[in-house]
């Protein structure tokens, strides 16, 4: 025993002193820490902004690194689950931000964990991109958090409109989560509604974790709706929505007003209940710059992307652009407002640039270009495009 | 014979006594170790532990009547938001905000005590869990009470006078002051006439009947004193993480306490925070997937329940017999 740890000492020490000396200067480490939902409803989403962000980190670290202000970077994607609960969240920014020192960080998905991060992001200066769709998200207090996607806010009305008045559609019913994203979203979309003409008839709230719809369906079915508005449910939710209620013998239209989630509707739903489906589509398939995206994205994660995914792919990029701009990774003060200057940037998407300053007081919201969709045999197909002022 | 059992006697006083020394030493590295690595993040989970011990301490000195209660968590909850609407709406200091979250909170337990407490077992549970639901349910409901679903942002810090406790480090020494003071406090409750009721009462009800015990009254002032130390452990959650939603109050947070009370030791002094030492950080280790959580979580109850159905204060017991038996 004796001799078989002295034997052990000796060749540790061996290989300790015998190391050859480090000949290349290695890369500094840029952390990016990824607070995103992985486990339970959502997890989709969290998982296409989490891979999204690997995606752009191994881009420049297969390039020999990020080369900002003179230091060339690796950059380490640090990723926690938050569950999508606003505690967790607390817990896993606490670790991000004084544990493992980031000064950046994607995420979080849902609306109430980044209101509740938010004092400890906005006082230590951590920029953060949440996809969170509430309106309080962004405000001039907050000048470190961006929103890389569009909100209902800014999709629903052009949409809605065109729908409304393409389909003559005079009734709508609904079904939401009952959080603050849901909540939110049905006064959005119940608006836009109004104001294109029709009537959000029928309105049902659920608790997150539901998966039988049939009774709310069947009493949004009895106030004999025109269509089934789907907006601010989850991926996998709003599949299992669509399948029950073609189940329960539902003909009218389906809407998803928005959120992309149509590759995850129709493999909940299958083809043919999601067949004629009108979805906003944040993608132009027709697009050489996402159609790369999309076949770089499933070769890497062998599973099919979430349509948010590019939206933090460019987002991800224009923060690490942002930082060479800056010349700094230390200064995130400095790397805000070289975020906030960049303007039509080229990105999956098309062109972007930062838009909000009327609705929310400061222009830390992405300005994209967006289209309603219809489906077709499984796929999307693009009936119109749109801007923040309408379709066409 | 007789020699032999001395001896074992001799060594079992002497392995609690090392055993005890042991605990308290691990217990006073563990408080001492985020002040030491001088970590703001060791600090928050040391402030979670202590916040988690507080709450989980409430919910032993139920279960020490024969209770089991899945509406503790909304009990913090009801001392979250009475703390919070207080100081935000009232403008009263933090300390003010405190004790009427503890007032309010066992007066809430003294009205609805009464007709819940007849029920045992099962029905008990199940009537607690319905009444976790509703708490968040209509806390939902009235967002001009509750910030709704949105929640409340901006919670001022704890505070006393110009002293404001809004770092991670000014905030850890009240945080481990309270648990102390909670810990202390059930300690005599323990020793006192009550305690000895409650166990009266949590041993065999019936009998603790015969002999006179008030049982009902006694299940009573435990719920009451049970709920209304969730309800200071609320005060200080809502005004140091300075954000509250009904979703935090949600009855994952009452299982959460329950499992560490089960883990730790239900019945005993130290089980709940021998639990929430050990299940607080936890999710730490599995923050990049937390499904694993729950696995871990459901095999830890099996094993513990299956091999330490007095939680793991047990232990060195188990152990010093094991060893006495050789």
């Amino acid at each position: 025993m004796k001799f078989k740890s002295t034997l052990a000492l000796a060749v540790g020490a061996a290989i300790a002193f015998s190391a050859p000396p480090t000949v290349a200067q290695e890369n500094k480490t840029l952390k990016v820490g990824a607070l995103v939902t992985l486990s339970g409803a959502g997890a989709s989403w969290g998982r296409g902004m989490l891979e999204a962000t690997e995606l752009a980190a191994s881009k420049y670290n297969e390039a020999g690194g990020i080369e900002v202000g003179g230091e060339t970077y690796d950059i380490e994607v640090i990723a926690y689950d938050d569950s999508y609960k606003a505690n967790e969240a607390v817990s896993a920014a606490n670790r991000l931000v004084y544990d493992d020192e980031v000064k950046y960080i994607i995420g979080t998905v849902g609306s109430a964990p980044i209101l509740a991060i938010q004092p400890i992001t906005e006082k230590e200066g951590v920029i953060t991109m949440t996809l969170g769709f509430t309106s309080e998200a962004l405000s001039p207090e907050k000048p470190y958090t961006f929103r890389p996607n569009l909100t209902t806010a800014e999709v629903a009305q052009p949409q809605i409109d065109w729908v409304v008045e393409s389909q003559g559609i005079e009734t709508v019913g609904a079904l939401f989560p009952n959080d603050e994203t849901g909540e939110q979203i049905a006064k959005d979309v119940s608006a836009s509604y109004e104001r294109a003409g029709a009537e959000m008839s029928a309105i049902e709230f659920f608790e997150r974790d539901q998966v039988d719809f049939v009774p709310l369906l069947t009493r949004i079915m009895s106030e004999g709706v025109d269509a089934i508005e789907l907006d601010g449910n989850s991926p996998e939710t709003a599949g299992q929505i669509v399948q029950q209620a073609r189940d329960i013998g539902f003909e009218g239209a389906i809407i998803r007003t928005g959120g992309p989630a149509t590759a995850e509707i129709v493999n909940v739903a299958g083809a043919e209940a999601a067949e004629g489906m009108f979805v906003h589509a944040g993608l132009d398939p027709s697009k050489d710059s996402v159609n790369a995206y999309i076949t770089e994205y499933e070769e890497t994660f062998e599973h099919s992307m979430n349509g948010f995914s590019p939206f933090f792919y460019d987002g991800a990029n224009m923060l690490f652009q942002a930082m060479q701009e800056a010349g700094t990774v230390e200064d995130t003060d400095a790397v805000r407002k070289a975020l906030e200057s960049i303007e039509s940037y080229e990105g999956v998407l098309g062109e972007l640039s930062w838009t909000g300053e009327d609705r929310y007081g400061i222009a830390h919201q992405i300005d994209a270009p967006f289209y309603v969709a219809q489906v077709r045999d499984g796929k999307e197909e693009i009936v119109a495009t749109c801007d923040i002022e309408g379709c066409e | 014979m007789e020699k032999s059992t001395a001896q074992t006697g001799v060594t079992q006083a002497s392995f609690w006594t090392v055993g005890r020394g042991a605990f308290a030493l691990a217990l006073l590295a563990a408080a001492l170790f985020p002040v030491i690595s001088g970590s703001t993040f060791h600090f928050h989970i040391a402030i979670m532990i202590c916040l988690a011990i507080i709450a989980t301490m409430g919910l032993g000195v139920i279960a020490r009547v024969g209770q089991l209660s899945l509406c503790h968590g909304a009990f913090v909850g009801v001392g979250a938001y009475t703390s919070m609407l207080m100081v935000m709406r009232l403008e009263l200091p933090f300390m003010a905000g405190v004790v009427a979250a503890v007032v309010v909170t066992s007066l809430v337990a003294a009205l609805i005590g009464g007709p819940l407490l007849r029920l045992r077992g099962v029905y008990f549970v199940l009537i607690t869990f319905a009444l976790n639901e509703l708490f968040r349910l209509v806390m939902l409901e009235f967002p001009g009470l509750s910030g709704g679903s949105s929640g409340i942002a901006n919670i001022p810090a704890a505070s006393f006078g110009s002293l404001v406790l809004d770092e991670k480090a000014t905030f850890y020494p009240l945080a481990l002051i309270s648990a102390v003071l909670v810990v202390a406090l059930v300690a005599l409750v323990d020793r006192s006439m009550i305690g000895r009721r409650f166990s009266a009462v949590e041993e065999n009800i019936t009998l603790a009947e015969s002999t006179g015990i008030a049982t009902a009254r006694t299940q009573n002032l435990a719920f009451i004193i049970g709920s209304g130390i969730a309800g200071f452990a609320g005060a200080l959650m809502a005004h140091y993480i300075g954000f509250l939603s009904p979703e935090t109050f949600h009855f994952e947070l009452s299982v959460s306490y329950i499992i560490m009370l089960v883990v730790g030791g239900r019945l005993a002094l130290w089980g709940p925070v021998v639990g929430a030492l050990i299940l607080t950080p936890l999710p730490e280790f599995l923050r990049g997937a937390m499904e694993f959580q729950h696995v871990f979580y459901g095999v830890a109850l099996i094993v513990i329940l299956s091999f330490l159905p007095n939680g793991l204060v047990s232990l060195p017991d188990r152990l010093a017999r094991l060893g006495g038996r050789k």
